[in-house]
């Protein structure tokens, strides 16, 4: 087992010497596993959340129950997606820079690169169980009009400032997976510190816009 | 010759000399030339009375004698010729005689005249009266002098002109009235009193002046029912006869109806969430089930401690509604607190120009969203969190070099 804490601490020297092994996808596979359940779960408590603020006839359970569990599974598959797509980014913008490396490499430095997004989903489920899913219970929705249930449920989700706190923090941890990526594919596609860190600056600067874009200003639109 | 020519002259002379010299205007007695007094002229006021009135008779008596005269050439007597008045009085069997005697009065000078008036009272029944005037003078004949009173009875009446068959209720309508004066003089202070219980009713006093002997005038008046079930209108003419008034009455039923009036009626109401945290849209229709048109209608949410009016609709124009129209609305608002009803407020300018307002309470159910803040706890947990992501990042970026 890698050590995981080196790649927190001295990415450089972490994936320096990763270098000089084997190309492995089960640790990085396993990272973003548990992340992707991280969200799942999130995902599957808001469902219940919302559902269970709706007035549904009351044999509607098991059917209810398996929508939930389908959204689960959903959830966590589009997070592990975000891991291929990331890889697939980062190697592409690469190629700019004379990027040398197979893609396979880039792939598993890139899942070392979402360990800090593994504390980020446990703080973001500690405040959809303690603060946004309360408040959704609470909440009357209405659902006679679909644009302005989803409008007035964006409204509640963005503006919970447990969920804008969580919000920041995601960003925070953002810029640490950013800070381990950059150092990632200095090793694997052998670049200079400032190609590298364009070539992860470019899209997560894209992400983190819009995230703060999405959390703080698209409130008001 | 000579001395019968001046015999003949002598008896001529004193033939001429014993003849009296005579102005026609004078009387000639044993005692000398007498004035010649007359009446000239007379006046009733009013001309014709009314069973009740009083009045007055004027005469004028006037000495007709022109100069003082010497009756003879050889008699150097000047005779002045004034007439000494000792009384006139006013007889009569049937008028009242209020003031009827002057006693003394003196001399009248020759040419010169006097009036006298006279009260009466003419508590009498209606028909024609000759009351006697007597002059008495010193050392000569009296005078005496019929003049001849009219008494007429016969009243102002009034006649309806034009009167609707029905009134609306709340509504002006005019009433016009015939003044006639059948009389044979004319009468004056001619006013006409409309009194009524309910209504309104303008003017309150038509004034006509005066009006002459056999014709008439009109007085109009505006009425407005402020009820269904109102008194009749009683008009009253009051008028003078000389200085005696005098008033009659005339009964004017009126029918009052139902006036035309806008209502205008809340339905339709729906109660939507909005945009925003306590945001709700208040939506419906106003119905005018009035017989009236409403006009400037507008309806707005009152600005309450709980409710809050926010744009873009904080009131609503809906503009004029005919009879059996309708229009929509929607109201916008915050709300807040426990509010389980919206009172709005409409609007509205019936015919008249009057403003009119309704105030409707619209139920609602209501729980408030309270937006929270990012507390204390959270800001120093992210900032101590951003310490020790920066420490770490810091760190791997050091020994990296």
């Amino acid at each position: 087992m890698p050590n995981l804490f080196q790649v927190l601490t001295n990415p450089n020297r972490f994936f320096m010497e990763k270098m000089e092994e084997e190309v492995s996808l089960r640790t990085p596979f396993l990272i973003v596993l548990v992340q992707a359940i991280l969200g799942g779960i999130s995902g599957y408590l808001t469902f219940n959340a919302v559902m269970g603020s709706l007035p549904i006839p009351a044999d509607s359970g098991p059917i209810l129950a398996v929508i939930g569990i389908f959204s689960l599974v959903i959830g966590a598959l589009v997070v592990l997606a975000f891991w291929p797509v990331y890889a697939i980014v980062f190697h592409l913008i690469s190629t700019i820079f004379k990027g040398d490396g197979e893609f396979k490499r880039s792939l598993e430095f890139t899942g070392y690169g979402f360990i800090p997004s593994i504390f980020s989903g446990i703080i973001s489920l500690i405040v959809m169980v303690s603060y946004v899913i309360p408040s959704l219970s609470r909440m009357q929705i209405p659902m006679e009009n679909p644009e302005l249930a989803e409008e007035y449920m964006r409204q509640i989700l963005l503006s919970n400032p447990a969920m804008q706190a969580s919000a920041i923090l995601g960003i925070i941890f953002t810029l640490w997976s950013a800070s381990i990526w950059i150092f990632a594919l200095r090793h694997a596609r052998k670049l200079t510190v400032r190609d590298a860190f364009i070539t992860v600056a470019i899209p997560i600067g894209v992400v983190i816009t819009y995230s703060i874009y999405s959390t703080f200003f698209a409130l008001g639109a | 010759m000579k001395k019968h020519a001046l015999l003949i002259l002598l008896f001529i002379s004193l033939l001429v000399s014993s003849i009296p010299v005579m102005n026609a205007e004078t009387q000639s007695t044993d005692n000398g030339p007498q004035p010649a007094v007359i009446v000239t002229g007379y006046e009733v006021y009013p001309d014709v009375l009314m069973k009740g009135d009083t009045g007055t008779i004027g005469i004028t008596i006037k000495n007709t004698a022109k100069n003082p005269i010497q009756v003879s050439v050889t008699d150097p007597t000047v005779y002045m010729l004034s007439a000494d008045i000792r009384s006139v009085e006013l007889y009569s069997r049937d008028l009242k005689i209020l003031n009827g005697k002057y006693y003394n009065v003196g001399e009248l000078g020759a040419g010169e005249s006097l009036l006298f008036t006279f009260e009466i009272e003419a508590d009498i029944p209606d028909g024609m009266y000759f009351p006697r005037i007597n002059v008495d003078l010193e050392a000569t004949e009296d005078i005496s002098y019929q003049v001849p009173v009219r008494v007429d009875s016969t009243p102002i009446t009034l006649a309806l002109l034009d009167v609707p068959e029905s009134i609306p209720q709340n509504e002006r309508s005019e009433v016009k009235i015939g003044v006639s004066n059948t009389r044979p003089n004319s009468v004056s202070g001619v006013s006409v009193i409309p009194k009524g219980e309910k209504m309104r009713i303008t003017p309150s006093n038509f004034f006509i002046g005066e009006i002459g002997g056999n014709e008439m005038d009109a007085a109009s008046f505006n009425i407005t029912p402020q009820s269904r079930y109102v008194s009749d209108i009683d008009f009253e003419v009051v008028y003078r006869n000389g200085d005696n008034w005098h008033a009659e009455t005339l009964n004017v039923p009126i029918n009052v109806v139902e006036g035309k009036e806008a209502e205008i009626l809340l339905t339709g109401v729906s109660v939507e969430r909005s945009i925003g945290f306590n945001n709700y849209i208040i939506a419906g229709e106003l119905d005018n089930i009035g017989t009236d048109v409403a006009g400037s209608i507008l309806i707005k949410t009152e600005n309450t401690s709980d409710v809050e009016p926010v744009q873009p609709y904080k009131s609503y124009f809906v503009g004029t509604l005919d009879v059996d129209d309708f229009g929509s609305f929607e109201l916008h608002m915050r709300l807040s607190g426990d509010v389980t009803e919206v009172p709005v407020i409409i609007q509205f300018r019936d015919s008249d120009g009057d403003l009119k307002t309704l105030k409707e309470q619209i139920p609602i159910e209501f729980k408030e969203v309270e937006e929270e803040e990012l507390s204390e706890w959270w800001i120093v947990f992210i900032v101590c969190i951003v310490a020790v992501v920066a420490v770490i990042i810091g760190y791997s970026w050091k020994v990296a070099k």
